[in-house]
Order: structure tokens, then sequence, then C-alpha cells
């Protein structure tokens, strides 16, 4: 459930627009996030990539830098209750020992909590959202009796991916007038190529083809998959062409199949991949 | 004694009926008196006086007589020469001609002719003349002919033939005379043969001898198998009619060595009709195509016969290559690919790579399946509905994958980029700048086309080896003969845009990273050589492709080559032979594509599209709109290019009939309207299940959509107006339906409140000792209708009957076998005196309009269509309502429109909507039909008195809907309508209705049941 990210490395990310710089300034003024767009474009990457440079690299500083874990991230799932993030007493032995969630802790130490798919997560989590978010900052711990009030370098960033929840799972109003919001979407052909490369290896031309591959099957989105397919998974067959899996079956694993369950689709997308790639 | 010479009586006697025969007789008389008796002398002399006074001009027949008398009698001796004169003069009693013919054929006969012969034809002319006396033509012409056969044929073939002609004499005189003019035309015929199927049975050998003749003249290498087969059809006393027309029929069609094989393959057949049903599916595509073929034609032929021993109508329809079955195997032997199959597949595959709306399209010409070309219009891609090009299907499916993605490669690389001074046809108008526009247009699409391939082999990798082994294939095609100089040209430049060199083999081998771009022809031009005084040519046109093959290129690259290439070519004169095209290349209506694709722009202003760096873009149009083609050309333009193009006065060239539309804004008018008209018909081929094959014909109907609809504007207002309280109580049963927008569920993990009772519970079996529930909270959640409806309506000719006393029997349409009456039957129906009362049709439309002014508040989306038709070629359906369009005047009056027609053809009605229905992806999917009576059509099934056909089909396409997640109801009007609904409806989905006047209601009702 919590991902601690204390990678020295600079996160590899490639900015697509001005989103680097409208967070870098949000987090100046410690203005909540809201990061909108499908899966697998780089959302959760960029926050990595900010949290590491706003408490490691060229925007830090020496108090951030002083932070052991920078980033807290959360993958909210249906059964993730404000119990799981905010915390909870343990049985040690014969005692009851309080033990922070990851959203206490991001709170108390100045870090990033960035809760990822919030929508997915109980309703009572959502709740605290709302006066972390707000001027008061503060975190009621409930089962302690207490309120935390923010540290100062605290930022809340949540994660949204309008494209797939149904009607039911929806961010209401008061929650998400509280974020600003940047926009994510797939990168262009040349862009998403030299993230393919990157990330998986493969050369500059089967990145190439294998960002041209997506863009094209993105095109088939409304046929029983709404979102395309992710940078993620262009990466996957990027990392399976590595190993030396053939493109079509590294295509047939790493998207058709992965994207959807329409044999005619799946048949359509392999068209497509040997069009592109030579077989 | 010496006997007192009687000549002078007879010369004398000669002599008073004509001089001429007396003095040949007198001499035949000195030539032939020393060999004859004095007795064999009278009587020869008195038959010349008998013939010559037989009659009016007898001594023509005298003459004949005493003309074979000196041979007949060297030959043949005097009995036989008196005999002779004898046999003549009692053909003179009848007629004159048969006795001229008779003397002039044994004249002719010599030396070939001996007695046997002629006792033979004279023993059958005997009896022919008995016979019939007064056909003196007929049997001179007997005569003639049998004295024909006996010059030409052995003496055991002249014993065959006139056994032949004695059966036929017993059969009738048309008999005789047809074997006559058979043997007139062929006498070499193997009448050994024929006389033996006489021996089985007169029928049976006069079938053959009236058909033999033209064929043994075809089947000479195949002789013996093909009376093998006709001796072992006739010895199981098969009826032979059918199959020898068919043969007679089908055998011109065929190259020699199909009809051979097509007899070898008959050897295989055991019965005449599963023979004659062979033969006359090999007459025609695409069996024809496929004849040569022995492997194929054996194991198709071997699997059809396998069904014969249980399910022998099967067996037939196979043969017929009317089944499921068939096609499918045959297509499968051949490797064909059927665009119908792979449509949705290759719609995907476009949508994907283009990023378009291009609709994939069959080129559905049943009779040029294998000739039908790719093309587009900017609106949609039209493909062949077959390809057979090759052995191998996945030979077969290359050339579709390719021909489809150079059709989309025109709109990925730009081509419909081209303005031309404002222009809404630029490709016409601008071809009209030119002399000769015809060529510009020729020369432009043989660049562009070549440009569209380079790019497509450029971009995308993959397919550029398929491109390259399409392209050597087309090379291959090309024509080599000796052209004109224009011709040379135009084809070099066609075969460079085909990459034609010795390098392009580096690709098809073992490199397949070699550069598209950096080929370059090779001067050992073998294989198109031109001539001499055009190869200093070569060079300059190869210089001029260069740019196409850049990877950037674009259509100004093209026009730019246009006009280079005109300079040279247009200086040459023209040919009377045009060149063959490019088969994968197919066509596109430039013009027409460019219009389509600016108006779709227009339409879709608001939807902002991405364009990324390769320029794939459906709107080129409208980005490229301030490009002018002066721009382009500065420069680069020749000086008489620019004067061309300056010139916009020019006068129409006449022999651009292929080039786009005439030009002009008013022809931009009428190609907007032509695209705005909604179509009328749009056809659809659908199976049909046939219950005696059990196995479903395939493509069998051709069903007609119809939007263009009759309207009674004043139906619904007057129905509403009529039946207020009854559209109300409608309404409110179909409100009943609408989904609260918050549902209570139980048992949930989470919710906004306690399930008190699971709460208890849990509390309890803590308590006990046993884990309890997390279940236990009440979660509230949104439910939305997700419901597509049809209405069917049967709009045939029996709803026209007024709403009939339940008491009384229902009419019924007795159909008669003549289809002309029936066709009168309807005829007379349109023509009658309207009945006032209501009718059948009448409650149909009232159910129809009354739930679709109560589901507009419930929000279903629904379609109100009706289907009618007359035979399998034309079943119509009718589109009052669409899914997608709403509920106003124009539908309103549609459905106050619908009006009887015809016959309840159902099964293809009910596939169509099941199309429908699927094609909205909805989750519910409902489909309701209204109807008076059992399925019917005049060629539903085979017999026309049954029902069975039908409703077997009809039930088989309501199962179909089932699979595809359709559910269905029928309504029915029919009393009886239990008999046969029992069976055709799954689960017993049916309704009779008993009070007409409740069919509202109920159709609420049964409305609310299918959908929830």
């Amino acid at each position: 459930m919590n991902e601690a990210n204390g990678a020295k490395e600079v996160p590899y990310y490639l900015p697509l627009a001005d989103e680097v710089e409208i967070f870098s300034s949000a987090y100046e003024q410690r203005l909540p996030v809201l990061l909108k767009g499908p899966t697998g474009c780089g959302k959760t990457r960029f926050v990595e990539y900010m949290a590491h440079r706003l408490f490691q690299g060229e925007e830090s500083t020496p108090e951030r830098r002083a932070v052991s874990e920078p980033l807290q991230t959360v993958a909210c799932h249906e059964d993730l209750s404000a119990t799981d993030l905010v915390g909870r007493f343990l049985l040690q032995g014969d005692e009851t020992v309080w033990q922070d969630g990851p959203l206490s802790r991001s709170v108390k130490e100045g870090a990033i909590c960035y809760l990822d798919e919030i929508v997915e997560a109980r309703k009572d989590s959502t709740v605290l959202i709302h006066s972390l978010t707000d001027h008061r900052r503060i975190l009621p711990v409930e089962k302690q009796g207490i309120i935390l009030d923010a540290h100062p370098n605290f930022l809340l960033v949540i994660s949204y991916n309008p494209g797939y929840q149904n009607v039911l799972k929806d961010l209401k109003p008061s929650t998400r007038q509280r974020f600003i919001a940047i926009d994510f979407d797939y990168p262009g052909e040349e862009q998403e190529a030299s993230i393919i490369a990157h990330e998986s290896g493969v050369s500059d031309e089967q990145a190439l083809d294998l960002a041209r591959l997506g863009s094209r099957v993105r095109n088939l989105k409304h046929h029983g998959f709404d979102e395309g397919v992710s940078t993620r998974l262009l990466v996957y067959a990027g990392q399976l062409m590595c190993k030396g899996v053939a493109p079509l079956r590294a295509a047939e694993v790493a998207v058709s199949k992965a994207v959807t369950d329409d044999e005619e689709v799946q048949r359509a997308i392999s068209e497509l991949v040997a069009t592109i790639f030579v077989v | 004694m010496d006997c007192e010479p009687v000549k002078i009586d007879f010369f004398e006697k000669l002599s008073s009926v004509n001089a001429r025969t007396a003095q040949r007789y007198q001499q035949v008389e000195l030539e032939i008196a020393p060999s004859l008796t004095q007795e064999d002398l009278m009587q020869w002399s008195s038959l010349c006086c008998e013939l010559a006074e037989a009659g009016w001009h007898a001594w023509e027949t005298a003459d004949k007589y005493i003309e074979l008398s000196q041979q007949t009698l060297t030959r043949f001796g005097p009995e036989c020469l008196v005999s002779v004169g004898r046999f003549g003069l009692t053909l003179c009693k009848n007629s004159f001609e048969p006795a001229n013919v008779y003397f002039e054929a044994i004249n002719a006969g010599f030396p070939e002719l001996n007695i046997e012969r002629l006792k033979l034809i004279e023993s059958v002319g005997q009896v022919l003349t008995e016979r019939y006396k007064q056909a003196a033509s007929l049997v001179a012409r007997y005569f003639s002919c049998g004295f024909s056969i006996s010059r030409l044929q052995d003496i055991d073939t002249v014993k065959d033939w006139c056994e032949v002609a004695s059966h036929q004499i017993n059969l009738g005189r048309p008999e005789i005379l047809a074997l006559i003019e058979t043997s007139e035309q062929y006498p070499m015929a193997n009448w050994r043969f024929a006389r033996s199927l006489y021996e089985m049975s007169p029928q049976t050998g006069q079938a053959y001898v009236l058909s033999f003749g033209f064929l043994t003249n075809r089947l000479t290498s195949v002789e013996r198998e093909f009376e093998t087969l006709v001796f072992d059809y006739s010895k199981s006393k098969q009826p032979m009619q059918g199959l020898y027309a068919a043969l007679n029929e089908t055998i011109p069609q065929l190259e020699s060595n199909a009809v051979n094989m097509l007899i070898r393959l008959l050897q295989k057949i055991p019965r005449t009709d599963l023979a004659q049903a062979l033969v006359e599916t090999c007459s025609k595509p695409p069996l024809s195509a496929v004849l040569s073929n022995e492997a194929v034609m054996s194991t198709w032929i071997e699997t059809g016969l396998d069904l014969l021993p249980l399910k022998p109508d099967s067996a037939l329809a196979f043969l017929k290559h009317e089944s499921s079955q068939s096609t499918d195997l045959l297509e499968r032997l051949l490797g064909q690919v059927r665009f119908s199959e792979e449509q949705r597949m290759l719609q995907l595959y476009s949508e994907a790579l283009v990023g378009t709306r291009l609709k994939l399209v069959a080129n559905d010409l049943v009779e040029q399946e294998y000739r039908s070309l790719p093309s587009s219009d900017g609106q949609s891609v039209f493909l062949p509905e077959v390809v057979g090009r090759h052995e191998h299907k996945q030979d077969n499916f290359r050339w579709m994958k390719v021909a489809l993605c150079h059709q989309l490669g025109c709109y990925e690389f730009g081509t419909f980029d081209f303005k031309y001074d404002n222009s809404h046809v630029p490709f016409g108008d601008y071809f009209r700048t030119f002399d000769e526009p015809r060529l510009a247009a020729d020369l432009f699409k043989i660049l562009e086309d070549g440009r569209i391939d380079w790019r497509m082999q450029t971009q995308y990798k993959g397919i550029a080896k398929d491109f390259a082994l399409l392209k050597r294939d087309e090379i291959e095609k090309r024509p080599r003969a000796p052209m004109g100089g224009r011709n040379q040209l135009l084809e070099l430049l066609t075969r460079y845009s085909l990459d034609f060199s010795a390098d392009i083999q580096a690709l098809l081998t073992s490199d397949t990273n070699a550069p598209i771009d950096g080929v370059t022809v090779s001067n050992s031009n073998d294989q198109f050589v031109l001539d001499d005084e055009l190869s200093d040519l070569e060079a300059e046109l190869i210089s001029i492709f260069q740019p196409l093959k850049s990877l950037d290129s674009t259509v100004f690259d093209s026009i730019q080559a246009l006009h280079e290439c005109y300079d040279i070519v247009s200086q040459l004169s023209r040919d009377k032979v045009d060149l063959p095209g490019v088969d994968f290349r197919g066509r596109i209506s430039l013009d027409k594509a460019s219009m389509n694709l600016e108006l779709t722009a227009i339409e879709d202003a608001d939807v902002e599209f991405t364009e990324d760096e390769d320029g794939i873009s459906l709107t080129g149009a409208a980005d490229t709109k301030d490009i002018k083609i002066d721009e382009i050309k500065k420069g680069d333009v020749q000086e008489a290019s620019s004067v061309m193009i300056a010139d916009q006065d020019m006068a129409m060239d006449d022999e651009i009939e292929h080039v786009d539309e005439p030009g002009g804004s008013k022809e931009f008018e009428e190609l907007k309207n032509e695209r705005d008209k909604p179509i009328p018909e749009t056809a659809y081929k659908y199976d049909e299940w046939d219950h005696t094959i059990e196995d479903y014909r395939k493509r069998w109907c051709t069903l007609y959509e119809i939007r263009a609809v009759d309207e009674d504007v004043d139906f619904v207002p007057n129905l509403l107006s009529e039946h207020r309280g009854l559209a109300n109580q409608v309404r409110k049963q179909l409100n009943m339906l609408r989904p609260e927008m918050l549902r209570k569920v139980k048992g949930m993990f989470d919710g906004e409140e306690l399930d008190l009772e699971r709460a208890v519970e849990a509390v309890v079996n803590r308590k006990s000792g046993v884990s309890p529930d997390e279940n236990i909270y009440i979660q509230r959640q949104r439910k939305d209708r997700d419901v597509s409806a049809l209405f069917l309506l049967d709009m045939s000719a029996s709803t026209d009957d007024p709403i009939a006393d339940p008491d009384n029997e229902p009419a019924q349409v007795s159909y008669d076998d003549d289809e002309d009456f029936m066709r009168g039957y309807y005829d007379e129906l349109d023509s009658m005196p309207k009945d006032t009362r209501k009718k059948i049709i009448d409650l149909e439309k009232e159910s129809v309009v009354l739930m679709a002014e109560a589901l507009q508040g419930l929000g279903d989306s629904y379609a109100v269509c009706g289907f009618s038709g007359y035979g399998r070629d034309r079943v119509e359906y009718f589109i009052c309502k669409d899914f997608e369009e709403p509920y106003n005047h124009k539908v309103k009056a549609r459905i106050g429109g619908i009006k009887p027609c015809r016959s309840t053809r159902m099964g293809p009605a009910i596939r169509h909507a099941t199309k429908m229905l699927a094609a909205t992806e909805s989750r519910i999917k409902a489909l309701i039909i209204i109807s008076d009576g059992y399925p019917q059509d005049h060629d539903y099934g085979s017999d026309r008195n049954s029902k069975d056909y039908g409703i077997k089909d009809t039930t088989k396409a309501l199962t179909e809907a089932t699979q595809k997640g359709v559910q269905s109801f029928c309504l029915t009007v029919d009393p009886s309508g239990h008999d046969y609904l029992r069976e055709m409806c799954p689960d017993q989905q049916y309704m009779v209705m008993q009070d007409l006047s409740q069919l509202p209601n109920e159709l609420s009702k049964v409305y609310r049941g299918l959908t929830t």
C-alpha cells in the first residue's frame, strides 16, 4: 500500500508542456494538486520526479533535503479506509501501540502525500482530504482524539482518471474544487518514442515504431477500451523486445491482449503491428 | 430369234415428252444394250418411259435415271439397274423430288456406293416413304443425308445409322427430321453408340442423338469418357434431357481443357440431376474459373457427394453451390478471402491506421466478383467482396490489405491537400487547364499512386514487403507487346512507379532493410525496352520521379512532376488503345473525395483535430485552404505551364469522361446535394436457412433498406386526439420503468447505513464463536437504463384486411403457382377502392405510435421499421425511425405513411433488425415483431404450398438474434398463430392477440417484460 521513494537517482520524466513549472509554482504556494489523465500516461512518474526535484534536486532546500521519505504514495482501492491512511492501534505483545498511516507521516514530516486513484477509496477516506486541502491544513486523528497541523512543507497530491470511472465513483465538486488540476495525456509520437527508448532500452527506431503503434491503437478507443494503450504498456512491449521477443508477440502480450478481449480488435492490432514492424 | 428393235417406240415416246431426254436415252441405250438381255433392255426402256411420263417435268427424273444407268449396270448388274428404276418410279408416285434426289445421290455415290449400302438406304427409305407419303421434302432429304453418310462411313456405321433412322421413324416426323439435321451437320458422329442407346430405349437414344452432335464436336478427346457416362446414366434409366441441355449451354463457354475436366469430373457423379447441377454451376463464376484445378474440384465434389446417402437435397444444393457448406469449403480450398468476414477487423484496422471514419464497404458486383477494383470517395472505401487471385488465403488477404492501405494512404499522405484557385472541384478544374486533360489526369494518377505507395512503404516498414510483392506481381502482368510512343512512356512511368528494377529483388529476398528510396533503375531493362527514338527520354523521366520518393513528399510534388512529365509525353500522339491500370491501386474519385472531406470538416468544425508531425489529418483540406497553386509553382513552373495555369477559360475537353466533375461552384452544389440527399436504398445480402438441406443458402436474399418512405402528416395528430386516454395509459405504464436515481442494495461491505438484520446476525455469530460476515451495510446505487428496442411491423398485403370478427374464420391468401398471377393480385390490391373500416395495419401503426409517445419520457433508444417485399431478391425494409433519430414530425409522418405492400419474408427482416440492434451496443436489446400471419413469400422454399421453409428460416433467424444478445417477442393478430409461433419463437416469447383493441396495452406490457 505504501511506496517509499528513497531513490537517489533522478526519476526519468520527459516534460510534455509546462506541468513542471505549474507544479513547482503550486508547491511554493502549497496548493493541493490534482493530476488528471488516463492510466499509464506518467502521472505517478511525474510526482516522483517533482518530489525528487523539490526535495533532493535543484529546487530543494536544506530542510526538505532532511526529509527521509519525501514522497508517500498510496495506491487507493475500494477497501482503503480512513484508518489505513491516518493510522491505527496495533497489538504488540500485551500493549496497544499507535502506528501512523502514510498520510499522518507526510503531514508530520512535511512530505508529499500522493493518493493515486483517490476515487477508488472508501468514502470515509475522501473526507480527510477536505480539512487538509483548505486554509486549515489540519488532519483530525479521531482515534487519538487529536488534530494534527500539517507541516509547512506538506503537500497533498491526488490523481484521478476520468475516463473509465463509473458514474457512482466520481469526485464531488466540493472535493475537486480544492485542487488545481493538471491534465495529462499520452505524448506525441516523438516524445513518446524518447520515453519508450529510455525506459525499455530499445533502439530509437523501434521506440518510434512502438510510439506509432500506440498512437494508432489509441484511435480505437471506444471499441472496448476507453483509454487506449498506455505508455506503460508500450514500455513493457519494448522491454520484451529488448529481451529478444519478436515485435508481433511482444505487442500481442503487452498491448492487444492487455487492453481488450475482443478478438477482432486484437486481430486488428496484430495487423497494425505487422504493418508497422518488420516481422 | 432376234427381237424387233423396239427402240423406235421408246424413242418416239420419249421424244413426245422431251427431245433431249429421248436423245440421251438413245445414246445410253447404245452403250448398255450389248450388256443387257432383250428382256432387261425392254424393262429398262420401259422404266425410262414410265418415269418420263409420270407427270409434269417428269422427264427430268427420267434423265437422272438414264444418266446413272451405265455406272449402275457396270457396278451392280442389270437386276439392280432395274430395281433402282422401279424404286425410283415408286417414289415418283408421290412426288418427283425424292426420286430426283434418290437418283442423283446414287450417281454421286460412286465409286464408294455398293449394293449393300444401297439396299440399306433403300430399305429405310421405303419405310419412310410408306409412312409419310406426302412428305416429299422429308423423304428427299433423307435420301440425300443417307447417301452422304454412306459415302463417308464404313458399312457397319451405315448399318448403325440406318438402325437409328428406323427408330426415329417410329418416333415421329419431327424426330426423323431432327436426325437428318443432326446427321447433315455431324455425319461423322458415333452412330454405333447411338444405336446402343436406342436399344435401351428410343427416348434415350433420341435424347442423345439430338444433343450429341454438338457435344461430340467439342468432346473429341474425352469422347470415350463421355460415352461411358451417358451409357451408365442411360442404363439406370435416369432422365438425360436436363443434363444434355446443361451441357449444350455450358460447353460453349468453357475452354477445351475445362470441358475435358468437366467430363472427367462427371464420372464421379452417380445421378443425372446432380450432374446437371454440377454442369450448370460450372458455367459461371466462381466454379468456371476453378474448373481446371482438379485437386480442388475433386475434393469439393467428393465432399458434396458424401452428403448424398443421408441428405440428397443437401448434396444437390451443395453441387449447385447454394449452400454455405459448399461456399465455405470452396473458399477454404481456394484460399479465397471474403471481405464480409474480415470487414469488422479491417474497419478497425483502417480506423486505427488513419484515425478516420471512412466506412469500408464491399464492392459486391456478382458478375464481376473477381474483377471489381478497390475505390474510395471520401466517405467510404470500397473493396471487392471476394479476392481469389492467388492460391493461398494469406496471399489473397495480403492483396486485400495492401489495396486497402493504398486507399487509406491517399488520406494519410495528403492527396486531398491539393487546392486550386478556390475551386471546389480542384482536380477536375486543374486538369482542364491542360490541352489534354485526360492525359494530365492519367499522368497524375500514375505519379500520385507511386508517391502514396512509397510513403506507405517508408512509414510502415512492416507492410513494405507486402507492397513490394504486389508491385512485382503487377509488373509481371504488365503488357510488353509493341505499343505506340506515348503508351510506351506511360508504361515506363507505370513500371517505375511499381519499382520496376532488378534492385527490388533485394527487398524480397534476404535484406529486409534495403532502402526503398535508394532504388535505381537498372540499365538491363530487358523486359520492357523503349523504342530507340524514345530511349533518350528514359533518364529524364526517371529523374522526375526522385522527389516523389522522399520521406516528406506531398501532392504538390506530384503536381510538379505532372507538369514535367506532361511536357514530355504530350509531344507524342495519342494511342488508340488504353493501357491497363494497376489493380491493387484501384481508383479514387478525386473531386468527390475532396468535396466529401471538405464537407466533413465543416460538419465537424467543433471537434479539435490532432495532427501529428507526420501529417495524419483528415482535415488536410481545411488546413491547406490558403495554399494557392501559384505560390507552389513560383520559380518552379516552366513558362508554358504558367500560361496553362493562368488560362482558366479553357474550353472543356470532350475526352475527359473519366475525370471528375465539370467544375465550378454549381457543380459543387450538385455534389453537395447528392451527398446530403438521403440514400433511397441500400442493399444488403443475407443468408437464408434451408431446412431441407440443413444448411444456409449463402447470401441468398437481397434486402433493400429504404428510408424514402411515404408520409402521412395527419395520422399521428389524429390518433393522439382520438385516443388521448389510451396514450396516457400507455405512458403511465412505461413510466413505471423509469429507474429511481438511486437504489438501495443490501449486503455491501460499506454503505451509508447499517443493514440491521445482517448486523444482528453478525453479532450473534461473533458471540457464538463463528466469524461474522462483514457485509452488513446498505448502499445506494444508481441504476441507469441502457435499452435499445426495435419495433418491426409486418407490412404484407394481408394487413390491409379489415380487423376481422374474432368469431369468424380468418381469411387465407391462397398462393397460385403462377407468379404473374400473384403480381397481378398485388397490383389489383393497390388499385382497389379503399375500405374505410379499420385495418390491421392501422392497428399496428397505432400501437407503435402510442409506444413511441410513451418512450419519449422513458429515454430508451428505439427504432420503428417495417418489412415486406416480393421474392428473395427484393426484400424491402423500411426505416421510419432509426435509433439516433429524434421523434420529430418527419418521423411521425413516416410512421403514419406505413401502408400494406406485398409478402412476408420474415427471416431477412429479422436478421437486418438484429444487425441494427447489435450495432447499438446497448446492454438490453429488444426486438418486437408485430405481424398478422405466418411468414410467406412466393419463393420462400421450393414447395410453395408448404409453410415449413418460411417458419423454419424465421425460427433460425430468431435463434441467431438470441445468440447475438437480442431478445425477441412476436405479437400476432393471426388467431392460428399458436400453430407456428410455438415453434418459431424461442422460450415461447410470443402472444396471439384475441382482442385486437388490446394491442397497445399488451405491447407496453411486453416492452416492460423485455426491458427490465
